[in-house]
């Protein structure tokens, strides 16, 4: 076999012909020839220079790749197993140093791709508790979950999904907490995938799902790593995607949505009122819309007589119908709320007086709309928002329900409401229903669902997890 | 054991559901038959319907067989199944008048004037969806409805008590035994919760104190139908015959309803969220029926069968409810005797061990 | 290939609905009736004019308004020979079908007396839209005259006199309000009689814009803001009596009041009350009353009882820093005071036994306590009733 330097590279360059892979080639004091190729943009090039070109300047003529190994200053080094694992960590960012007629070659870990520093997600603000956020970068993300979670149960699996981006996806978890066999199961499960790109994590949420075309989601997002240590340790799996700054936790059940990183750093009755106000708010911005749509077309009885009058002086002349008025305030929303989130920012505050007033004062006045449909879905919105993470679906609801109840009335909403209750409780990923521990109904899981419990009641992980040790809290007090 | 559910499940049915369905027409009807005497007739059916309950119950104790497989260790299989399309059969003629009642309750309070029937109609669609369910999904679903079934009652209770002359009620027994005796007995179809406990014998596991348990749910249940019929005759006394519904006219008098509006009608809603789910028990019950019977898994074609009959018999029977009732109260203890008093206790004459 | 083929057919009937509910929602007609296109009802007199009932419905009429605070009450007159064709009628006067659900009060004119109660109100024991919370009220003249009349400006008479019935009126113990459904109640009982409030109506001259009506207790008015308004006056201390669906009478002022202390939730009333030349009025609270029905010895008895905290308002002779510092109620004037409420519950007995009204609902009580001694003494029962009352006053001090 012939390891001449120049015919390697060659080989490198056919595979990957694109210009933005470099080869610096360099010749040691002794004169012994080495190249190292690196994707450029994505590499830290003085690292190159400091642990690898520096070191070996003063390599022998006749050392041999392993002496050659020890005189590199990297404490990443690995050795290069063929041409394909040559070009992966190349793509990956890491560089790779050949040698002049040695067989052997080595893959050097100096990846420093471009990406930002880690801050406060803008998601999840906390005003106590901790500040970090994920950000783009997986080793990051792993290195702010290490950094919590200190144990050697902490298990770390990294594959590699996409055909073209080759995205690394790790699945964390706690060996002897998490459910056996789950971190097998989802490996499994999003392995069972070939895609040519991973751009976020959500692909793979829909991979690791068992019903991907669900209304409701089936797994937990967060951009906190200490919410999502605190997952791990209930006996959830973490999966944190290389690119994605939203790391899954999954088995997911519905009540997590309504659960905040500061409930658990506040005391416990303001935790569950708290939760309540959320659920609250939720079903509110649901259903008002559709119930004020109903109280006036099919019955008036449920608004007060002194209301029902202001709101009948209100909607008398408006040219539209009550369910089309709704509706047609509601489609207003959605695109103001879809401009102001794409629009370039310095439009942003144009767009809000427009929105504000122009549409929304001004529709009013010239009597297209009525004062009370405005109250009725600014309000809707904004209590949808107290529980971001289900805005997706809950939007979705409300205009489901909307459209029943301006069809069928109040007996739909009812019926739609059973409906739901029915599709819900049938709805389970890896065993975990969604609706627990509510149905099924386990009792010592309510602790930490809508109710909030003091910190010395949560000695148990949650039941319906399965984990393999229940005891997360002994307390000698 | 599949299709599992478990006994606090099942108490939740034999409490909420059980209830659900005798707080729509039944009030009513009984305080129309019998007037004051109303709670008897009731409590007469409840008591009887109780003991049946608690022997379906211990005989869960002494097998681990399903209601099926008795039958079918006892007569065979071609018996059983055929009992067991009886039994289908049953379960569908039984969801017949809590569903019409509902269907006018809809009208009631649900729309200020009376919509057409395709309204109702879409709660075929639900009934058809839920009747697929297995029972592990009904006892979740009783999970989520027994909640909503505490709230709501404690909410007419609440709203009712304080407002109501229970002096009404009195003089107590004066009326004719054998008035309030028909009453029981034309009533006697709407207590008979143990024909769904048959069914759910074998998927449920059997622990030691559970018969006592299911049959106090029971007895709990129909003591809150006793509760709010009660308390319905002690608000209105002569006039609780014209209310058509205890639900939408038993709390109008509290007074939050004066200068809140019609807040009430919410609990009303709640609680006929429950009301659904009760009455689409019956179908669900006839689907476990009829895939026993023709031993296929074909839950959705059941489902559309046993709800494509329901439609049409709604249709036949709007505006024509009062023949309906009659019809239901002149017959329907027969096969309510036979399939939820008689074949209960007659099952522990059934072969519990496996014949080789 | 089963599976997919059946997920194909269920999201084609998932569309189809989809499809269904959105054609029925933008398009919406059920021929149900909105919001726009009714007109709410929320009082209405009954008047009875050739055998024919006159109702007279006061309709709250939403005028177009920014911020939602205009409303205009119209009254329409519909004729028929019961209230459901009266009814009928304004709706075709109208062009918009009358919502009864927010009726808060039907009132009766004289001409109804003669009418059969039960038979009058029929429809609204039928109506399941209309509920029994309705306050009913009798009044002098013609009822479409008074609930027709301008009260003081933006104030419907239908307000008005919701207030005078209002619980806080009845509070006072000088109104004797009732419902639709006490009245069923009562009517359709073994006692077969009821009562409720009467309404006397006094015009004053027309105000030429000087506000400040009097409010003047439970015979409070519709007294008030300036304008061009015909001020009216109206006073409910009185109360008709009926019995078997009749009205046998108009009960006085005190013996009103004394049924509302036996009958009524009675928080703070005030009780004019004589001790020798010295007359006084007494503030009463905590007020606690009842009826009861005993047989004692073989013979029916019949106890008013009444037991409540006084103290003296005001006295005839005036204030003096003599009578101030007195602490507690002098004993002899509670005993006044005890006598006086005794008078007034024989008296209404008498009344009560002279319009043969079972005001108290004696044989409904007898019925429900003693059901085999009913037969006995349900007919001669205001005869051979032995009345005895039990008052009691203490100082609030």
């Amino acid at each position: 076999m012939n390891y001449a330097l120049k015919e390697r590279i060659e080989e490198i360059k056919k595979k990957l012909p694109s210009e933005d892979i470099l080869v610096f080639e360099f010749d040691a004091f002794s004169g012994k020839k080495f190249a190292c190729v690196y994707a450029d943009g994505i590499v830290d090039k003085n690292m190159i220079g400091e642990l690898v070109i520096k070191p070996l300047r003063a390599a022998d003529k006749d050392a041999t790749a392993e002496e050659i190994k020890k005189l590199l200053a990297s404490p990443d080094v690995k050795d290069g197993k063929n041409k394909a694992d040559a070009i992966k960590n190349i793509s990956d960012g890491n560089a790779v140093l050949f040698i002049d007629g040695e067989k052997s070659f080595y893959i050097i870990g100096v990846k420093n791709p471009p990406g930002r520093s880690v801050a406060e997600p803008p998601t999840q603000v906390t005003v106590k508790g901790p500040r970090e956020g994920f950000t783009e970068d997986i080793k990051v993300n792993l290195g702010l979950v290490r950094k919590r979670v200190k144990s050697d149960k902490f298990q770390v699996k990294t594959i590699s999904v996409g055909d073209e981006s080759q995205t690394a996806v790790a699945i964390c978890y706690l060996d002897g907490i998490c459910p056996k066999g789950l971190p097998e199961r989802i490996e499994k499960q999003i392995l069972a995938n070939e895609i040519d790109i991973i751009p976020d994590s959500s692909y793979v949420a829909g991979f690791i799902s068992e019903r991907p075309k669900s209304l409701f989601k089936r797994n937990a997002t967060c951009e906190k790593p200490d919410i999502f240590c605190a997952k791990m340790c209930e006996g959830r799996v973490g999966i944190i995607v290389d690119g994605s700054p939203i790391a899954l936790t999954v088995p997911y059940m519905l009540v997590e949505d309504f659960q905040a990183a500061e409930d658990y750093y506040a005391v416990s009755y303001r935790s569950t009122i708290l939760r309540i106000l959320r659920l609250t708010a939720v079903i509110l911005g649901i259903l008002m819309p559709a119930i004020y749509v109903c109280a006036q077309l099919f019955k008036i009885e449920l608004i007060p007589a002194q209301l029902l009058f202001k709101i009948a002086s209100s909607v008398a002349g408006i040219p539209l119908s009550p369910s089309v008025e709704i509706f047609f305030t509601l489609f207003v929303l959605e695109v103001l709320n879809e401009a102001s989130i794409r629009m370039p920012k310095y439009v942003g505050l144009a767009l809000s007086v427009v929105g504000a007033l122009v549409l929304g004062d001004t529709a009013v006045k010239a009597g297209i709309i009525s004062t009370p449909a405005v109250i009725i879905i600014a309000f809707s919105a904004i209590c949808l928002y107290t529980v971001p993470d289900l805005v997706e679906t809950s939007t979705t609801l409300r205009l489901l329900f909307l459209i029943i109840a301006g069809s069928v009335g109040t007996f739909g909403i009812v019926l739609c409401i059973a409906f739901l209750m029915c599709y819900l409780v049938t709805e389970q990923d890896y065993g975990v229903p969604l609706l627990a521990p509510y149905a099924p109904l386990i009792v010592s899981d309510m602790r930490d669902s809508l109710y909030k419990s003091n910190l010395y009641t949560l000695d148990k992980r949650p039941r319906v997890l399965k984990t393999q040790n229940q005891v997360r809290l002994k307390s000698k007090k | 054991m599949k299709d599992k559910i478990s006994v606090r499940q099942i108490c939740f049915i034999l409490v909420a559901y059980n209830a659900a369905t005798k707080l729509l027409l039944y009030p009513t009807n009984a305080a129309s038959a019998v007037g004051n005497a109303l709670i008897f007739s009731a409590l007469f059916n409840l008591v009887l319907q109780t003991i049946i309950i608690w022997s379906v119950s211990f005989l869960s104790s002494r097998t681990d067989k399903s209601f099926f497989e008795l039958l079918e260790n006892t007569f065979g299989r071609v018996v059983a199944r055929i009992i067991y399309a009886f039994f289908a059969l049953y379960f569908l003629a039984s969801a017949v008048i809590p569903m019409n009642e509902q269907q006018l309750l809809v009208h009631d309070a649900f729309y200020d004037t009376i919509p057409s029937l395709m309204v109702f109609l879409p709660f075929f669609i639900f009934s058809v969806y839920a009747g697929v369910k297995s029972f592990t999904n009904v006892g979740r679903c009783a999970d989520m409805c027994f909640p909503v079934f505490i709230i709501t009652v404690a909410c007419f209770l609440i709203m009712s008590v304080a407002e109501g002359d229970f002096t009404n009620l009195l003089p107590i027994m004066r009326q004719p035994v054998l008035k309030v005796a028909g009453m029981s007995l034309s009533s006697l179809f709407r207590f008979s919760e143990s024909a769904f406990l048959l069914m759910f014998m074998g998927h449920y596991k059997y622990k030691k104190g559970d018969a006592a348990k299911l049959t106090v749910s029971y007895a709990a249940g129909g003591l809150a139908v006793i509760a709010l019929m009660a308390s319905f005759y002690a608000l209105y006394g002569p006039l609780a015959p014209t209310r058509s519904f205890l639900l939408n006219n038993i709390s109008v008098f509290f007074p939050i309803v004066g200068f809140g509006g019609r807040v009430d009608l919410f609990v009303v809603y709640a609680f006929d969220l429950v009301v659904r789910f009760a009455i689409v028990l019956n179908g669900q019950a006839c689907v476990h029926c009829l895939c026993l019977t023709f031993n296929k898994n074909w839950r959705i074609v059941y489902s559309l069968c046993a709800n494509a009959v329901l439609i049409a018999i709604t249709f036949l029977a709007n505006n024509n409810f009062t023949v309906l009732q009659k019809i239901a109260g002149d017959w329907m203890w027969i096969p309510a005797v036979l399939f939820a008093y008689l074949i209960p206790v007659l099952a522990w004459a059934l072969r519990r061990r496996s014949r080789k | 290939m089963k599976r997919p083929r059946l997920k194909y057919a269920l999201s084609v009937v998932y569309l189809l609905v989809f499809a269904a509910l959105a054609f029925l929602f933008f398009t919406n007609d059920f021929g149900l009736l909105d919001l726009r296109k009714t007109s709410v009802v929320i009082g209405v007199a009954l008047d009875i004019e050739d055998d024919d009932v006159v109702l007279t419905a006061q309709l709250a009429v939403p005028q177009p308004a920014e911020n939602g605070e205009n409303t205009k009450f119209n009254v329409v007159t519909g004729k028929g020979v019961t209230v459901a064709a009266a009814l009928n009628e304004v709706n075709v006067k109208t062009g918009f079908y009358p919502k009864m659900v927010f009726c808060k009060l039907i009132v009766l004119g004289e001409s109804c007396f003669d009418r059969d109660l039960t038979e009058l109100l029929d429809y609204f024991y039928r109506n399941e839209y209309t509920g029994l919370t309705l306050s009913v009220a009798a009044c002098e003249g013609k009822a479409s005259e008074l609930i027709s009349q301008q009260f003081p400006c933006g104030n419907s008479a239908t307000d008005v006199i919701d207030k005078l019935l209002s619980s806080e009126a009845q509070a006072s113990g000088n109104v004797a309000a009732t419902t639709v459904k006490e009245l069923g109640e009562k009517l359709f009982s073994k006692s077969a009689c009821a009562y409720m409030p009467f309404l006397e109506n006094g015009i004053l001259e027309e105000s030429g814009g000087e506000g400040g009506g009097e409010g003047g207790g439970s015979g409070g008015s519709g007294g008030g803001a300036g304008g061009q308004c015909e001020e009216s006056e109206l006073t409910c201390n009185k109360c008709a009596v009926f019995s078997g669906g009749y009205c046998k009478g108009v009960l006085p002022k005190e013996q009103t009041f004394a049924l509302t202390l036996l009958f009524s939730e009675v928080k703070h009333a005030f009780l004019e009350s004589a001790d020798g030349d010295e007359e006084r009025v007494l503030g009463l609270r905590d007020c606690n009353g009842g009826v009861d029905l005993k047989i004692e010895d073989g013979s029916p008895v019949v106890e008013f009882s009444f037991k409540s905290t006084a103290k003296v308002q005001d006295e005839e002779n005036g204030f003096s820093t003599e009578h101030a510092k007195a602490e507690r109620v002098k004993p002899e004037v509670l005993r006044a005071g005890e006598e006086t409420i005794s008078g007034l519950f024989e008296s209404l007995f008498e009344s009560a036994r002279a319009m043969e009204c079972d005001v108290f609902g004696l044989r409904t009580m007898l019925y429900k306590k003693y059901y085999g001694k009913y037969e006995q003494y349900a007919d001669g029962l205001y005869n051979d009733v032995t009345v005895k009352t039990s008052v009691k006053l203490k100082s609030s001090l």
